[in-house]
């Protein structure tokens, strides 16, 4: 068997798509789900501990939960929503957001938990209000620490894409596992599974350094 | 101005403050003074709330600001804090550090129809930017509105700090051990500006080691020690002539 180069392209595309659009879900709600985690614990902003424990518990969950049965789990609910839980690359999304939520949400909480209290205790005294707190500090404050954690959850939810082999729903990872399993005696002498490999470590690598690279451009914590 | 009545604070089993009772008049400068774990930093952050007292009053502006009804953010934007840490916001500039504050306050007041510092927020930002720069002006580091406070030295951070507490005009500045995380050569350059704004008619409250500034700075020297106000009255009554041993102690360790 053999692979073209727009079928690459192809699933360059399908495993950025599920990727980000995954990712991007998941921090939509993990941002939110991070903050709160944050100001309610016993040290933020407002101490709330049955909210914090509550919270604490259900990501405990979900991370506790392999990312392959969280696809079994969700099979329903994407044919509820897609019509079908297999075969289109779209079908992933879902238990792949599922997966990388509780992570963001824990991601966001470290990074907010970076915040010097000083500074917090520096605006309340300038009257902020616990929002604003929220707004002008802590989230001013970490971004850094939150995008290099960005690139962190972009590259492990690019690992977890590998699943989507096991729903037919493509991508380059379970592109290349197709291609040894089509190919069992010589994979290894076929330039084109080194090619997607290849493809696959770069996507890697320009995730990470971008991220490091924008995580340090707006860093203004250190002496430039 | 701010009347505390015997104002107590415990940690779990930690008693901080055993009960304060403390009253600073109208423009009045008063210096805190005492050995480590004595409480003056507590009793510092109790009175702007940024700890919650466990028992008793803080009369402001008669008001007791203890209570929760008080909107206690309307309270602080009338109280100026400064820190040992400076904790200047990092990822703003100097200006932005300064402006922060006023800005948001002021154009709370402008959308409730008060039109006192400006016609919009544009011109309120416009304001408040041009004041910033006077203040940084007096104190000699306009130079510095653009940059971000990593690049400065602590002197200079903490002369900021203080700076943007004054851009709230506030009526009273509460100041927390201000020289105590400086290098030695860059305590005069902060204490100086400390005496400059002495001279205007705000109310100061500052925790200090720094005792031959607190006689030259201060109407009225407190004594804290085990959390209790032990010994109060002007500096020349305190550092000449102490009544009480645990003051004349601590002195005899001090000076």
């Amino acid at each position: 068997m053999r692979v073209s180069f727009s079928e690459i392209f192809k699933m360059i595309l399908e495993t950025l798509g599920m990727t980000f659009i995954s990712c991007g879900l998941a921090y939509i709600l993990g941002l939110p789900t991070g903050i709160l985690l944050n100001v309610t614990s016993k040290k933020g902003i407002m101490p709330c501990k049955w909210l914090n424990t509550i919270l604490s518990l259900i990501i405990n969950i979900l991370r506790s939960i392999p990312c392959l049965i969280i696809v079994v789990l969700l099979m329903q609910t994407v044919r509820d929503i897609f019509g079908r839980a297999t075969g289109e690359w779209y079908a992933i999304i879902i238990p792949l957001f599922v997966t990388s939520f509780g992570f963001v949400s824990r991601m966001v909480e470290q990074s907010l938990a970076e915040v010097d209290n000083g500074k917090i205790e520096a605006i309340e005294s300038l009257g902020a209000t616990k929002f604003q707190i929220i707004t002008k500090v802590l989230l001013p404050e970490s971004r850094a620490s939150l995008i290099s954690g960005l690139a962190v959850t972009l590259v492990s939810i690019l690992g977890y894409t590998s699943f989507a082999y096991n729903i037919g729903a493509g991508g380059l990872i379970a592109g290349i596992w197709k291609f040894y399993s089509k190919n069992t005696g010589d994979y290894l002498s076929e330039p084109f599974f080194w090619i997607m490999i290849i493809v696959v470590i770069l996507i890697v690598q320009g995730i990470q350094e971008l991220g490091l690279l924008i995580s340090k451009k707006i860093d203004k914590r250190r002496i430039l | 101005m701010i009347d505390v009545i015997n104002l107590k604070k415990s940690f779990g089993n930690l008693h901080v403050l055993r009960g304060v009772n403390l009253s600073v008049k109208d423009g009045e400068k008063v210096c805190v003074i005492g050995p480590s774990g004595s409480g003056k930093s507590t009793l510092l952050y109790c009175l702007n709330c940024l700890t919650d007292p466990s028992d008793g009053e803080i009369i402001y502006e008669g008001k007791d600001i203890t209570d929760f009804k008080v909107n206690i953010n309307e309270v602080r934007e009338s109280i100026g804090m400064v820190f040992q840490q400076f904790n200047l916001f990092k990822h703003k500039t100097v200006l932005e550090n300064i402006i922060l504050a006023p800005v948001h306050i002021q154009t709370k007041y402008l959308r409730k129809g008060i039109k006192d510092y400006g016609n919009s927020k544009k011109e309120i930002i416009e304001n408040n930017k041009k004041y910033a720069m006077e203040l940084l002006e007096k104190i000699g580091l306009s130079d510095k509105a653009n940059a971000y406070p990593s690049t400065l030295s602590g002197g200079q951070q903490q002369r900021i700090a203080i700076v943007r507490t004054l851009a709230m005009k506030p009526k009273l500045i509460l100041f927390d051990e201000p020289t105590s995380a400086l290098d030695p050569e860059m305590v005069k350059e902060v204490l100086d500006l400390i005496r400059d704004i002495a001279k205007e008619n705000i109310t100061m409250i500052i925790v200090t080691h720094e005792m031959g500034f607190a006689r030259e700075v201060a109407d009225r020297v407190i004594f804290m020690d085990e959390g209790v106000v032990l010994e109060e009255g002007t500096p020349e009554e305190i550092f000449d002539n102490p009544k009480m041993s645990r003051t004349k102690e601590f002195l005899s360790k001090v000076l």
